[in-house]
């Protein structure tokens, strides 16, 4: 491979992972891998790629001189070994399926029913949510954060989560869990509430389940949690947006 | 010195072996992508590494895009007339120096190299290596963010300028930055001229022949920021392979060490310390986000541990040490990870033992 090959090499790499990150912000998935509080971030992945490729490509198809007469910029000063290396993260976005983390990451994880989230953002305005629209992580904030646990008990709940089966919780009992990220999945938490479910031991870890029933608390490694004694317990498609956001 | 610069040169490995070693990881991950039975560890393993290069991606691309501005339209005459002659000053200047460059640990090495290069000398420039990805406006505000404007921030700057200072001050031994910094192919004509060196490398000469800056074509600005975009897209390919294998590395522990092997150490005032280092160096976050991670640590861990990670994320980790490698020999590396862990862990157990939180 000669050094303008490796240019033009260059070029439909950066290209190639330009349109990659179009292509799941378009389709909504880059919600798999990042918070999408950063989604803008990856405007300034886009015009940079881009303008690395356009710059690049133009300087090939532009000019009427012989490339070799050319002066040195057109010929990539990088090894055929390290462009390559940036194919890995474009083969493996194009060719594995994107999917998000599932109960299976939670066993290397361990599922938390007390997220120590957000000190600092911790407001009563978070705590106020109306119970119906609590997610799971609102609730876990309720118990972690709420003096007064009493107010809460015996409320409506009505979250939708994975199903994890926690060997910490007894057989009609399941977690119904979701992953908390701030920036990106690689620093994802699993946050759970315990569900109270006759036909526990009939849901499939993984599925995603819609879960209503009054709140209770349960005492967990010496902490009080959350504990839904469910009276419905409904499958549902996973949500768009997989993660939730402390 | 002149072989050294050669075998630096002609380093590559050879063509078709890393294809196909890149083709059967490839193939291997797919396949076990769809594979029942370690489906999920796989499909874990590539969302990881995947979400940490998505991540990062821009911060990389904003320190070449720096980097290439530098190249292109900043002249060796004014780093050197800016920067302090004394290493001391200049340990001093360079842990400032972040303050207006607003890059995470990703994006200063590309942009030190570069400066280094210019002819910053090497107290400063290591300083600035470890200082500026917390010394820098996005980094502070987001710092504040998530712990309030209260001693944790000023605790985590006040060390890091601390830190970075000293290491910077000891790397002031070096008397020429050959003696640490790694030969590239691109070395400027000026930094070649200036420390008699000569490139042995036929490729090398052939294309030091069209030296950019005594090209006709590139004086206008347009060209000039054509330039600025092709020197930087080299530049992103060099570094952006260490995102790439740091992040695999990342994902591969993350997916595959339980991390209650390191959550369950908890409270001891040394080794949670020296637990949350290692998690920061596994996890390889961005120093922009991670005072938001390292909030979910507050209550389970010790503050030192905490100040620790915030303190040592940002100047080491998986990714970072890969790319240092490529700025640096092999033993100046070493010193960059050593000498701020024993500094970080030092400071964390101190504030263990002797500030009550």
């Amino acid at each position: 491979m000669n050094r303008t090959t490796s240019r033009f090499l260059q070029c439909l790499i950066v290209l190639g992972l330009a349109a990659y990150l179009a292509d799941k912000w378009i389709s909504g998935k880059l919600a798999f891998y990042i918070s999408s509080r950063f989604f803008p971030l990856t405007l300034i992945s886009l015009a940079a790629l881009g303008g690395m490729a356009g710059v690049g490509l133009w300087r090939f198809f532009r000019s009427r001189a012989p490339l070799e007469k050319q002066p040195g910029l057109e010929r990539s000063t990088i090894s055929p070994a390290t462009i390559l290396i940036l194919l890995v993260p474009l083969l493996l976005g194009v060719f594995v399926p994107a999917r998000p983390l599932t109960a299976a990451s939670v066993s290397n994880r361990g599922m938390s029913v007390s997220a120590p989230v957000s000190l600092g953002s911790q407001t009563n305005k978070t705590l106020d949510v109306a119970p119906d629209d609590r997610t799971v992580l609102d609730w876990i904030k309720v118990f972690n954060y709420e003096k007064d646990l009493a107010r809460y008990i015996g409320q409506q709940a009505n979250v939708i989560g994975f199903v994890y089966h926690d060997t910490r919780l007894n057989r009609q009992q399941f977690m119904v869990g979701r992953f908390a990220i701030t920036c990106c999945v690689a620093d994802a938490f699993a946050i759970g509430m315990a569900v109270d479910w006759q036909d526990s031991i009939k849901l499939a870890d993984n599925t995603w389940v819609a879960v209503k029933g009054p709140v209770d608390e349960l005492t967990l490694d010496d902490q009080k949690v959350p504990l839904i004694h469910a009276q419905s317990v409904t499958p549902v498609d996973a949500p768009e947006e997989p993660y939730l956001y402390p | 010195m002149k072989s050294i610069l050669s075998r630096s040169i002609s380093q590559d490995i050879p063509l078709g072996r890393i294809i196909g070693i890149l083709l059967a990881v490839i193939i291997l991950v797919v396949f076990l992508s769809f594979w029942p039975p370690v489906e999920t560890a796989w499909s874990t393993f590539t969302t990881v590494f995947l979400g940490i290069f998505i991540e990062a991606l821009p911060y990389l691309l904003l320190g070449t895009l720096a980097s290439g501005t530098i190249e292109v339209f900043v002249s060796q005459d004014a780093i050197q007339r800016l920067s302090p002659r004394s290493p001391i000053l200049g340990a001093l200047f360079g842990s400032a120096l972040g303050i207006f460059f607003p890059v995470c640990e990703c994006g200063v090495i590309p942009l030190v190299r570069r400066l280094f290069r210019k002819g910053l000398p090497i107290p400063a420039g290591v300083a600035f290596l470890l200082a500026a990805p917390v010394i820098n406006p996005i980094v502070i505000l987001s710092t504040a963010t998530a712990f309030g404007f209260g001693r944790m921030l000023l605790l985590r700057v006040g060390f890091t300028l601390l830190i970075a200072f000293l290491t910077g001050c000891i790397f002031a031994v070096v008397r020429t930055p050959w003696e640490i910094l790694r030969p590239t192919p691109w070395i400027t004509a000026a930094a070649v001229e200036e420390s008699n060196l000569e490139p042995h490398d036929p490729e090398y000469e052939h294309d030091h022949e069209h030296d950019y800056s005594s090209d006709e074509e590139h004086t206008t600005i347009p060209a000039k920021l054509r330039k600025v975009f092709l020197v930087s897209l080299d530049e992103f390919f060099e570094m952006g392979r260490y995102l790439v294998m740091g992040g695999l590395i990342a994902a591969g522990m993350q997916t595959f060490i339980p991390q209650s092997v390191l959550l369950g150490i908890g409270r001891g005032p040394v080794i949670s310390v020296l637990a949350l280092m290692a998690l920061a160096i596994l996890l390889s976050i961005c120093s922009t986000v991670d005072s938001f991670v390292a909030l979910s640590f507050v209550g389970i861990f010790s503050a030192g541990s905490v100040l620790a990670f915030l303190l040592y994320g940002p100047m080491v980790d998986i990714k970072s040490t890969l790319m240092f490698l490529r700025v640096f020999r092999s033993r100046p590396v070493i010193y960059l990870v050593v000498i701020p862990f024993l500094l970080v862990a030092l400071v964390g157990v101190a504030i263990n033992y002797f500030v009550a939180w």
